[in-house]
């Protein structure tokens, strides 16, 4: 919860190098991401706007707090470590990501995965872009 | 249904503690509070030992074989058949058309009636229906050329009569609208619905998939040309429902699905369509999941229902008076008793109907949160979705006493 209300990175970037908009089609959930890199492929700025639960606010805090600065190729790890502590409870293993260790709880919960996933595979894909 | 204009039946009759005990799932989860009914219903005993039986001793395919087995399969299948026509009033047992669900047979619909419709044609909706009674007729819309109408809503959610005569025009050609709301609980006003498609001869269709449950019906009574529903939402299995039509109307359907079973006779280039109610049921049925769900109706029909209705009239009062006492709470729907069903939406100011969902899944309590297969709906009322508590016979008062417990215990760890 005190994830969720720190909203950390909510807002719009001025200019976006790209941006992305993914709903969850379950429940109706909604992510803006908008993210600038630079040529050394690391992510400079990043924003979100979330319409969504406490868990999907959550992810989307963490990314503001913990994707800028990194190598896209650490942040495509971070999902796949995310899905596997999700699916498989298995802890983060990368040093960049100990901190989605707060998602555990929800291992086991699988209705609820989509909710966790969805900021980071909108991230991804506008990483993709 | 509840409706408070109604002589109030005797609640005594009724003793939901004893019809609990029919149910396996409360044995198998005893802390269980069970209130996602509009979703699905639990099997009472008698289904599950309805479709044990059939498969331990009636298990083959039907109309074909002329081996003992095979007879009594067909023979199952068909008193199913002559059990839910009983359910639904039919006039005959060929006017029941078994599918996989609501979704099924609004589909097996839409796709008859393509045949038949030309660029121009109206169908007309609401703005309340289930993206079952949406999407099909969307696509139709798409493949045909047809124009989708459709009736608004009043400010509480339920069907907005007063421009029906504007909305049903010459080239309407069916109105197809639920019978009472999955999110709202409203029930819809059928006199002028009905008075106003039939004046330019255009068919009526119910989405009865929440209405089901709620006891036998008379679609002659009705007045109404097609009513779809699903058992598992009626105390029956999952993967079987039906479409219901008026035999005339039935008849002039053309098939719009292929297969075995369902055909007189069959060349390389053609293929005449056998009577009702094979020439809408290609292929292998869901014979078992008609056994159970005709075992469902059977049930159903014995229970005193005028005092089933009394009691889930006072549950459902005791949750719209308990959420109305609660700060922050707003109901979505009419937030009275009259014509309704005993199921609740709400909106929890500043909480995500998932949160509070999951609250209430910590405390052992089952309910629904999110769109509920309805976006032009939440839409309607602005919502990105809403929390639904849905109550059947064998929900307690302290079932709904926990829900309102749990949502005061909500708000104090959510906001």
């Amino acid at each position: 919860m005190a994830l969720a209300r720190d909203a950390t990175g909510s807002g719009q970037l001025q200019h976006p190098r790209a941006r992305v908009q993914l709903d969850n089609p379950l429940c109706g959930d909604r992510v803006i991401i908008e993210v600038t890199w630079n040529d050394s492929g690391i992510l400079t700025e990043l924003a979100h706007e979330v319409q969504g639960c406490a868990l999907c606010r959550a992810t989307a805090s963490l990314i503001g707090r913990d994707t800028p600065g990194k190598q896209l190729t650490e942040i495509a790890i971070a999902q796949t470590e995310l899905e596997r502590l999700l699916k498989e409870g298995e802890e983060p293993t990368h040093h960049h990501w100990q901190g989605l260790s707060v998602f555990k709880p929800v291992h086991g919960h699988k209705s609820r995965y989509e909710c966790v996933l969805l900021p980071f595979k909108a991230l991804t894909q506008a990483l993709e872009v | 249904m509840i409706d408070m204009q109604m002589t109030k039946p005797d609640a005594t009759a009724f003793n939901p503690a004893e019809v609990k005990k029919q149910f396996p799932i409360f044995s198998s989860h005893p802390q269980l509070r069970y209130l996602d009914n509009a979703a699905t219903t639990q099997c009472p005993m008698t289904v599950i030992q309805a479709v044990d039986q059939h498969e331990h001793q009636s298990r083959a395919n039907i109309s074909r074989g002329i081996y003992p087995l095979a007879e009594m399969a067909t023979e199952a299948y068909d008193r199913a058949r002559n059990t839910l026509a009983r359910y639904l009033g039919a006039q005959d047992a060929s006017e029941i058309i078994f599918t996989s669900g609501t979704t099924g047979a609004i589909n097996l619909l839409a796709n008859a009636y393509a045949a038949d419709l030309k660029e121009g044609d109206e169908i007309l909706l609401s703005l309340a229906e289930h993206h079952s009674n949406l999407l099909p007729w969307q696509i139709l819309s798409r493949r045909t050329g047809i124009k989708l109408r459709f009736l608004p809503l009043t400010a509480d959610g339920r069907i907005d009569m007063r421009s029906l005569n504007k909305q049903v025009t010459e080239r309407c050609r069916l109105v197809a609208v639920t019978h009472a709301s999955n999110v709202t609980g409203a029930v819809t006003e059928l006199g002028p619905l009905i008075d106003a498609a039939h004046s330019v001869n255009a068919a009526v269709l119910l989405d009865g998939a929440q209405m089901a449950q709620h006891g036998p019906l008379d679609v002659n009574a009705l007045g109404v040309d097609f009513y779809a529903l699903s058992g598992h939402k009626m105390f029956g299995p999952t993967g079987i429902g039906l479409l219901w039509g008026r035999q005339d109307l039935l008849k002039k359907l053309t098939p719009p699905f292929g297969g075995g079973g369902m055909v007189h006779r069959v060349t390389i280039d053609s293929f005449e369509p056998a009577d009702l109610p094979a020439r809408l049921e290609p292929g292998t049925p869901p014979i078992t999941q008609a056994v159970g769900l005709a075992a469902a109706a059977a049930w159903l029909m014995d229970l005193n229902l005028n005092a089933v209705e009394s009691h889930l009239n006072h549950l459902t009062g005791r949750l719209l008076d308990g959420l109305n006492s609660i700060p922050g709470i707003k109901l979505i729907g009419p937030d009275d008793l009259y014509q309704r069903l005993s199921l609740i939406s709400l909106d929890l100011a500043k909480v995500h109907p998932h949160d509070l969902s999951q609250i209430f899944a910590d405390r052992g309590i089952a309910v629904r949160g999110g769109h509920h297969c309805a976006e032009p709906l939440m839409k309607f009322f602005g919502l990105m979705g809403t929390t639904r508590a849905s109550l059947a016979l064998y929900n307690d008062e302290t079932d709904i006493d926990a829900l309102l417990l749990a949502i005061e215990e909500a708000q104090r760890i959510l906001i």
